[in-house]
Parts: C-alpha cells; sequence; structure tokens
C-alpha cells in the first residue's frame, strides 16, 4: 500500500520534472476542463457520460503558447474564460480525476499513463493534438501505450494482470474508436501484457518510481 | 417582435449598460478572487452576443428591409489586404469546425496525421502484424503505421525494452528481460 501523500509527492515531481502543471481534482480550472471534455465526447457520439468525466476522467491538454493564447481569449464567449483559467498559460496541464484519488497506486497509475500523454504533446505539439481528436487511429496508437503504463504500475502495486488488462480494454471503449482503431489498441494491450508479465515493468516507468522511493 | 425591440431600444440600452455597470463594480469588488472574476467577466463579455444573437433572430422573423443603394464601397486605399481581427477568427472557427465535421473523412484523417510530429509515416506493413524495431514492440494499423506499444517519456523520446530486449512471441512483439 503506497500512501496517498506519498504518491501525490513524487506524482508533483514527476509532472513537474516534464515541465507540467498538475492540477487537482478540486481545482476551479478542472470544472472548465470537464465541461470542454464532455463537450468533446458529446460531439464525437462516444459513450462517456458528462458525470463520469467529472468524476472519473483524468485529462491532459496542452499548454496555448504565444499567439495562439491571443486568439484563444478572443474566441466569443468562453475565451476570455479559458484564458483566464489558465489553460493558456503555455504548459501542459495534468487534470486529476476525483477516482485518481481513490489510493497511492491509483494516483501514480493516472499519472504515469498521463505523462505518456505529456510526452506524446512535447513531441507532436499542437498538430499532434488537432490529429488526435480528428483520427481514431492516432487515439488508439496514443492511449494504449499509456494504458499499457497505468496497467504496469498496478500489477507492481498487487493487481492482477488480467484485472488490469480487461480494464484497460474497457475504458478504451470510450475513445470513439472504430473497428480499425481498436484492433490497433486491443493489439497494443496484448503486447503490454506480455511485456509487464515477462519484465514486472514497462519501458522502465516501475523501475523509475522505484528510484523515487515508491514501494511497488 | 423587431418593431417591439425597435420600440424599446432606448429602455434595452439603458437596462444593458445598468447591468454591465453591475457586472464591472462586481469584477471590481472580486479583484482578489481572479477566477470569479473572470466569470463574472465573461458573463459581460457573453450579453452582447446574446443581444445580437436575439436580434438576427428576430430579423429572420421579419419581413426584410432592403436598404437604399449607396454604391459599391471602395476599399480603404492605405490599408490593402485589411482583414478585420474577430473575421478572420470567424474563419479559423469555422475551418476547425468544418475540420471536425469531416473527421468522419479518410482524407481529412490522413491529412491530419501526416501533418503532426509524433503519429508514424505508413510504411505499407500489413494491419495487425507485430515485429520489433529498434527496440521497440510496433503494432501495425490498418493504415500502414507502425504504432510502438510503449509509451513515450514525458520529455517526449520514445521508450524502449532497455536494458531489456525486444521479443516476438507467437504474433506478440513485447520486451523481454535479458
Amino acid at each position: 500500500m503506497i500512501p496517498l501523500d506519498v504518491a501525490l509527492r513524487v506524482a508533483r515531481k514527476r509532472v513537474a520534472a516534464a515541465g507540467a502543471e498538475l492540477i487537482l481534482p478540486d481545482d476551479l480550472r478542472r470544472v472548465v476542463v470537464v465541461g470542454l471534455v464532455a463537450a468533446a465526447h458529446a460531439l464525437q457520439g462516444t459513450t462517456v457520460l458528462s458525470g463520469d468525466v467529472r468524476e472519473r476522467v483524468t485529462v491532459t491538454l496542452p499548454g496555448i503558447p504565444g499567439a495562439a493564447s491571443t486568439l484563444l481569449g478572443m474566441i466569443p464567449i468562453v475565451g476570455p474564460a479559458l484564458a483566464a483559467f489558465g489553460l493558456a498559460n503555455g504548459r501542459t496541464a495534468v487534470y486529476l480525476s476525483p477516482a485518481a484519488m481513490r489510493d497511492g497506486v491509483e494516483l501514480l497509475a493516472t499519472v504515469e499513463h498521463e505523462l505518456g500523454h505529456v510526452g506524446s504533446i512535447a513531441r507532436g505539439g499542437l498538430a499532434y493534438c488537432g490529429a488526435y481528436l480528428l483520427a481514431p487511429e492516432v487515439r488508439a496508437g496514443g492511449e494504449a501505450p499509456c494504458y499499457g503504463a497505468g496497467m504496469a504500475v498496478r500489477v507492481a502495486g498487487g493487481e492482477a494482470l488480467a484485472d488490469v488488462v480487461r480494464d484497460a480494454l474497457a475504458s478504451l471503449e470510450g475513445y470513439g474508436l472504430d473497428a480499425a482503431a481498436k484492433a490497433l489498441a486491443t493489439g497494443i494491450i496484448a503486447s503490454a501484457a506480455l511485456t509487464i508479465r515477462a519484465t514486472g515493468d514497462f519501458g522502465g516507468i516501475v523501475a523509475e518510481l522505484r528510484a523515487e522511493g515508491v514501494a511497488l | 417582435m423587431t418593431h417591439w425591440l425597435s420600440a424599446h431600444a432606448l429602455d434595452i440600452a439603458l437596462s444593458l449598460s445598468i447591468a454591465t455597470a453591475l457586472l464591472r463594480a462586481l469584477s471590481r469588488v472580486l479583484a482578489p478572487y481572479p477566477r470569479a472574476r473572470a466569470v463574472v467577466e465573461a458573463i459581460a463579455a457573453l450579453s452582447p452576443d446574446v443581444v445580437r444573437a436575439v436580434m438576427q433572430l428576430a430579423s429572420l422573423r421579419s419581413p426584410a428591409v432592403v436598404p437604399p443603394s449607396v454604391g459599391p464601397l471602395a476599399p480603404p486605399p492605405d490599408q490593402g489586404g485589411f482583414v478585420e481581427g474577430g473575421a478572420m477568427l470567424g474563419v479559423c472557427v469555422l475551418a476547425l469546425a468544418a475540420s471536425l465535421a469531416c473527421s468522419g473523412c479518410p482524407v481529412v484523417r490522413e491529412i491530419a496525421m501526416r501533418a503532426a510530429p509524433g503519429v508514424p509515416d505508413p510504411v505499407g506493413c500489413v494491419a495487425g502484424v507485430q515485429r520489433c524495431a529498434d527496440g521497440v514492440p510496433v503494432v501495425c494499423s490498418a493504415t500502414g503505421r507502425e504504432w510502438a506499444a510503449l509509451p513515450r517519456s514525458a520529455s517526449g523520446e520514445q521508450r524502449t525494452c532497455a536494458p531489456g530486449v525486444c521479443v516476438v512471441s507467437d504474433g506478440v512483439a513485447h520486451c523481454g528481460a535479458l
């Protein structure tokens, strides 16, 4: 069992080291983000309900830099609010859900998942985010390895591999994937499961957490 | 409704002015609380759009009024290429909306994927086939792209199996211990 305060300290440190910001569930900025994410799910016709978004969905959003920030503030109605709520501070931010704070393992699994997205945004910027919104394949190829990261932390924390695989596949149903994208995501999760079973890690994530003093 | 709005234009303007003044006063009171202040200012910014939308809806329900012809407008002589910021933003928003509306179009998806750094280029692989590439398990997608099964590190670098090795077992590529 990892104490929540220990997990939160490590999570803050790792997110800060990535140049990103960790937003806790009770932060007012998350209220704005919940609205945006719920609207995006509604537009994409996914099965995710706004209540689920509020309680369960942790999300990583890119910071909006420079001139784009000015444009964001000019958007009628919501622009000033978006800018004022800090979405335009130029830093990628991880908005934690209440469910992510359930216990230490859950928090670290969630944050390691999101750090994968932080890395994708660092590599691909806003163009990657646009492709993520438009193409189910990018959502599948971007999400499934991140779910693998969370799976590795949960298994290291004592959960059964079969359970975390089942949970990951169920969660991936909420991303509006078509059949081809689901096949891609399923293939990546199968690879992740074998990697975790063979190495007890997933590309060094568990080792990095242990190096931070986390008892996994 | 247009007639009513015309007849009460002064009252509406006065009401809006009072409401704006109240919101501005409230905004000053909330100065130490920037987030609450932002909400108030967002509401203040919203009100002209609401009024404009109501007027536009009302005009749709009323007979069209043809304005007298004033001849073609000449462009400002020293402002060639001038585009109002709001109009430009509107074009951008429309373009984004059109892109989202076309998110089901394969061509739009393909353009978005090719333009995005971090999305692998198509290599003509067979969908579903897995292999090891540079110490990373990869899975081929329906568009012939090889997606890494490991996530990126937070700094954006691709994680690998190191210090282990990448192997393929029963068609599934994965990391294994040394």
